[in-house]
């Protein structure tokens, strides 16, 4: 009885059943908005993804963005769902963390540098200095841009 | 101090969404103020109540206020950016880093020059005219600078804490898709742990309020 339900089953749906369902032990119908984005080769990342964020609001996610990003936004939240796995107290915020912190350090070191070479230029009256058009940056205060209002230190 | 829902007569964010009575044992109360909804709204929506509970009981008491942070902002940067969410913010932030080396980098070849080609012109005046230890070209003062450049830049993508958020996991995450969009690959994370663990206390006065206005 159990195989022929499970027959039945692979009738409408002649693939394996892909990781999501196989996980919520349902049967993965056609249009399930879970399968292509986790097949069952990859269990672990619906583990993941389910663990932190749950298949329902995954799901309510996915429908609210267009079917052609949604990879993007699969794999996104597969990220920072090992990560939060990782690091249950930062999660993927952690990385960021130490990003800005690496930028702010070389912006300094930059900052840094280019008044050492200002200095040099004007004590030294190097006025004859030959131009170097790949080397030397058009704007040598010019910085990166900030990232605004969406820094780890910042409001959001 | 913790916001207590019966001593403030109001229910906190959390109950409030929720349409439920906020009790003076509320866990979401302290770090879901009734004057700021929005970021009860994104957290629900991307965790949900079930799964904030959960991390937090998993983790040391004395953490828990950094991880209610860290959710909330990572539940704002996915209202943000709806698709990538905080990848973005950490996109853009390796971007910025290999930007701002190569420019350290280049304003680091020209001041080599510079006093290549200072040390230079000092040599010939000492020696009235005599053609020792000028340079014949640019390049070699880039070449003289290139045997030492790795000294000559300090920072690295890989701080002294050993984090190497790895780039080439983001960098060749993107590749085209049969429609030829880019789009992102999974691939196995690889965020150095330990040093991450280790900066626990280092991250914590980078916190600012974080709440939305």
């Amino acid at each position: 009885m159990q195989l022929a339900h499970k027959r039945m089953a692979s009738s409408t749906h002649p693939s394996a059943p892909c990781a999501a369902c196989k996980f919520l032990r349902r049967k993965c119908i056609q249009g399930c908005v879970f399968s292509p984005y986790f097949p069952p080769e990859d269990p672990l990342k619906f583990t993941n993804v389910h663990k932190i964020f749950g298949a329902s609001n995954v799901s309510k996610l996915l429908n609210e963005i267009a079917p052609h990003r949604r990879e993007d936004a699969v794999n996104s939240l597969a990220y920072e769902a090992e990560a939060r796995l990782k690091d249950p107290v930062y999660g993927c915020v952690g990385a960021i963390s130490v990003l800005q912190r690496q930028v702010l350090r070389l912006q300094k070191e930059l900052d840094a540098t280019n008044a050492d070479l200002i200095r040099f230029s004007s004590n030294q009256n190097m006025l004859t200095i030959p131009q170097s058009p790949g080397n030397y940056p058009q704007n040598p205060h010019a910085l990166p841009p900030n990232y605004g209002n969406y820094s780890w230190n910042c409001n959001p | 101090m913790t916001l207590k829902c019966a001593a403030a007569n109001q229910a906190c964010a959390a109950c409030k969404y929720q349409r439920k009575r906020c009790t003076p044992e509320c866990a979401l109360a302290p770090h879901f103020r009734p004057e700021h909804p929005v970021l009860f709204r994104n957290a629900h929506k991307l965790f949900g109540v079930r799964n904030i509970l959960r991390i937090l009981e998993r983790i040391n008491p004395n953490h828990k206020e950094e991880a209610m942070r860290s959710i909330i902002y990572e539940a704002n940067m996915r209202d943000h950016f709806p698709v990538h969410g905080c990848l973005n913010v950490i996109c853009d932030l390796q971007s910025q880093i290999r930007q701002t080396e190569e420019e350290l980098y280049n304003v680091l070849t020209w001041l080599a020059f510079c006093k290549q080609h200072y040390e230079g012109q000092h040599v010939i005046t000492v020696s009235h005219g005599v053609d020792h230890g000028m340079l014949q070209s640019d390049n070699e003062a880039v070449a003289l600078f290139r045997q030492d450049s790795t000294t000559l830049l300090p920072v690295s993508s890989c701080d002294n804490a050993n984090v190497c958020i790895h780039a080439s996991w983001l960098q060749d995450t993107y590749k085209l898709s049969n429609s030829g969009r880019k789009s992102l690959v999974s691939r196995p994370l690889i965020i150095e742990e330990e040093a991450i663990h280790d900066h626990h206390d280092e991250i914590y006065p980078l916190f600012d309020n974080t709440e939305a206005a």
